[in-house]
């Protein structure tokens, strides 16, 4: 009787085992199906501190990457402008000194654009070239003197260019962006306007 | 037509007005009346004229792109002898023969002072230069000579033109296919395509107007 219960205990003994054992399989089958998928690191084990280490790897891979593509080859997405750099310049010859604004042409563009009837002439050249009579039928509210007079700004401010021969008013690549960027300002200041609003009305 | 077969005639004439002697939709060159000329010939047929005296050359070497306009026109004051080969019956219409008075107001003394410079100009021009040149009846060359002992080079034909100069080269058709070569600055319009280097940037666009 008693070899029959010991039989039994040790039965019991090794299902639990294969029971374990089971379980065990299992938890590596898990891990080993994880692995597969992407990188597997355990946080709360003493490994926690890697997945900052390769993220800032990974970071200074990436803006290394970044940095030689630039040098090489800078490209704006939205001008379409490609500004091209020789590689090897900086190991030759001394580095070129940045270009400082000149600030005093910059205030003389914004002043000749501050001025309503400058941005409507401007917005009428934006469509392609004009004789000064379309001009004086598109915006009838100026009159002959003044539009002469703000057409002397814009060219002065170098926003517009007048052709000698034809005598038509033509847009430069300055001008255009003048134009654009006041409209973007303008808009961007409407904005942040109603933001303000909105931000103070909702306040109790 | 060979350069080194052009002569002048021997008999200075003066304009009688203001004459235009070629105006097309990018350039005009004008002369002042007063301005003294010596025909041109070639193998014996009168071919232009050499001015000397005084003038305007306008070039608007301005190209249009969709991103706005690039270029500028050019002004020069014909201080310093020209030459133009083609036909222009303006020019013959506003001729009169060349008075002492009207010599000594472009600073020649006798008939004899003026023909010498007037040969000496053209020698410069052509005995420097090896080649010929067929001229279309509607087409014109204008030679301006420089302070530097250049020559700035205009060739026209109706509203096609090539223009050359120390620091610029600009082309224009008809068609508004354009090129323009500056000191720091190349530009080609073509068949709605802009390309334009300036300074180490590159703008390359379409849809040229």
């Amino acid at each position: 009787m008693s070899e029959e219960n010991s039989l039994k205990e040790e039965m019991k003994r090794l299902k639990e085992e294969m029971t374990a054992l089971k379980q065990q399989l299992q938890n590596m089958t898990n891990q080993r199906t994880q692995k597969r998928r992407g990188i597997y690191i355990d946080v709360n084990d003493r490994l926690a501190g890697v997945s900052d280490y390769i993220n800032e790897v990974m970071e200074g891979v990436t803006e290394g990457i970044r940095g030689e593509l630039e040098k090489s080859i800078f490209i704006t997405p939205h001008t379409r402008e490609i500004k091209i750099y020789h590689r090897g310049r900086e190991e030759h010859e001394p580095p070129e000194e940045v270009e400082k604004p000149d600030l005093n042409k910059a205030a003389n563009m914004m002043s000749a654009l501050g001025q309503e009837h400058r941005l409507k002439i401007l917005s009428e050249l934006m469509t392609g070239g004009k004789y000064i009579s379309d001009l004086q039928n598109a915006l009838p509210e100026i009159t002959a003197s003044t539009l002469s007079s703000h057409l002397d700004v814009l060219q002065e401010a170098g926003l517009v260019v007048q052709e000698r021969v034809r005598g038509r008013y033509l847009i430069t690549i300055p001008g255009r962006m003048a134009y654009k960027m006041s409209n973007m300002i303008a808009k961007q200041r409407d904005r942040h306007t109603d933001t303000d609003t909105e931000t103070e009305s909702s306040q109790p | 037509m060979l350069l080194q077969h052009m002569q002048l005639g021997t008999q200075p004439q003066k304009l009688t007005k203001n004459t235009t002697l070629l105006q097309n939709n990018k350039c005009i060159v004008k002369t002042a009346a007063g301005t003294l000329t010596l025909p041109i010939l070639v193998d014996g047929n009168p071919s232009g004229h050499l001015f000397i005296g005084k003038g305007e050359f306008t070039l608007d070497a301005i190209i249009e792109t969709p991103q706005g306009a690039i270029g500028r026109p050019i002004t020069r004051d014909l201080n310093q002898p020209f030459l133009m080969l083609g036909e222009n019956t303006t020019v013959t219409q506003n001729l009169a023969p060349a008075t002492i008075q009207g010599l000594t107001n472009n600073g020649y003394k006798s008939t004899e002072e003026f023909l010498k410079k007037a040969h000496e100009t053209l020698d410069q021009f052509a005995h420097r230069r090896h080649g010929r040149f067929d001229m279309e009846s509607d087409a014109h060359i204008f030679a301006f000579a420089t302070e530097h002992d250049r020559w700035d080079i205009l060739v026209a034909k109706q509203d096609k033109l090539v223009y050359t100069s120390k620091n610029r080269v600009y082309v224009s058709r008809d068609n508004g296919e354009s090129v323009s070569l500056g000191p720091a600055q190349i530009l080609v319009a073509k068949k709605g395509k802009t390309v334009v280097t300036d300074k180490g940037n590159i703008l390359v666009d379409r849809d040229t107007p």
